[in-house]
């Protein structure tokens, strides 16, 4: 009795902690899902909010980007980014497919604000992004890359 | 390198004369200079210089060949012993290209402007690249005025052209933080020229009078080079120095 009592209870262990693994990776999953979503309204409240001072500053007409969602980011769409979008874009534009960093050292900002701005034009639909999963690139690495194609 | 784009507000005020008369004058003191006609709706180069290169510009920003298949060696034009280069980009001057860039679309125009931002990776040796342009706000100007350095104005004295240019820089090149300079051509009266400058926010660099020697050349030579005396030629050699200094 001993004897077969022994794997029972192991194999309930076994059962016991393969299930919070599972929950915690799907946890994990939830987290990471529920991160991105915060990540992208943080993004549009920002283009919401930079529209609104652009406007407020220069006087300018800010064009309704909700509308834009998937649009190329052609000449007439640069003309109506604020200034500083429209340098990370411009820079894209010369590097083709470039990291933040890559980005911020062609226009002379921080990483961090420029992760930001690259964000912004992700959020806005003109720029996409992915993991580094071209050769020479690394898979860690977040790379940004105009769509229209 | 310095990318230098000469644009107008209206059709009329002497662009293409002006770039191409600039570049001759950059590539007879010795300059590498490569000519863009970005004027894809009205071509006029090719009249004056004919087409010796395989593709057309219009073929390279649909996406075919490299920079160096669409550029015609035309240092010949400026006669012997010219110690710089001039190579021109010439746009397709059949009607059906024409009707192709007018009606593209805009992932096209997207494209368009890749190409020319690489493009000009390829020119990176040049001394200059000057890019003739279409007047008002197109999609070909636009192109070319973001992938420029520098921004050259050329506007007539007469208020179509001072309202329109000035409306141009409020409203367009206002954000774009590019070096800009005005050229007052066709002048006839030096007071008119100093009316159009006050009334137009850029430095002036030029005004230049309104020589009838030009028409009569019937565009059919580049006038620097077979007037190397004129006061023309004289204004773009100044021209090309102020361009230089901004």
């Amino acid at each position: 009795m001993k004897n077969k009592a022994k794997p029972r209870k192991t194999s309930v262990v076994l059962f016991y902690i393969k299930t919070n693994i599972l929950q915690a990776i799907l946890r994990f999953m939830d987290i990471e899902v529920l991160l991105e979503q915060i990540r992208d309204n943080l993004v549009e409240l920002n283009s919401k909010m930079e529209q609104l001072i652009e406007q407020g500053v220069t006087g300018r007409r800010i064009a309704d980007f909700s509308k834009s969602k998937g649009s190329p980011l052609d000449a007439m769409a640069l003309l109506e980014l604020p200034d500083h979008l429209r340098q990370s874009a411009m820079s894209l534009y010369e590097l083709e497919r470039a990291t933040a960093e890559e980005v911020s050292a062609k226009t002379g900002r921080s990483r961090s604000i420029e992760s930001a701005y690259l964000n912004q034009l992700v959020g806005r639909g003109y720029v996409k992004r992915e993991r580094g999963k071209l050769s020479g690139e690394a898979p860690k690495k977040v790379y940004f890359y105009l769509g229209g194609e | 390198m310095d990318t230098i784009v000469v644009h107008s507000y209206k059709g009329g005020t002497g662009k293409t004369n002006i770039s191409l008369n600039l570049a001759a004058v950059a590539a007879m003191q010795g300059k590498r200079v490569c000519l863009l006609e970005f004027d894809l709706e009205s071509p006029n180069l090719h009249n004056i210089i004919p087409m010796k290169s395989e593709m057309w510009l219009n073929d390279y920003l649909d996406g075919n060949g490299c920079v160096p298949d669409v550029l015609t060696d035309a240092t010949g034009l400026l006669g012997n012993g010219v110690s710089g280069e001039l190579r021109v980009g010439l746009a397709n001057p059949e009607m059906d290209a024409v009707r192709k860039s007018v009606s593209s679309d805009r992932n096209a125009q997207l494209n368009s402007l890749k190409r020319f931002m690489q493009a000009k990776k390829e020119l990176k040796d040049y001394d200059y690249v000057i890019i003739d342009t279409s007047p008002g706000v197109t999609y070909a100007s636009i192109n070319a005025v973001l992938s420029a350095d520098k921004i050259l104005l050329v506007a007539k004295p007469d208020n179509f052209d001072i309202d329109g240019t000035s409306r141009l820089i409020q409203e367009f090149y206002g954000g774009l933080q590019k070096k800009m300079g005005l050229v007052v051509n066709k002048v006839i009266r030096p007071e008119h020229a100093e009316r159009v400058a006050n009334a137009i926010d850029a430095p002036m660099l030029a005004a230049i009078p309104c020589y009838c020697e030009l028409p009569q050349s019937f565009s059919s030579s580049v006038f620097v080079r077979e007037n190397p005396e004129h006061p023309f030629t004289g204004e773009m050699v100044r021209l090309l120095e102020k361009i230089g200094s901004l």
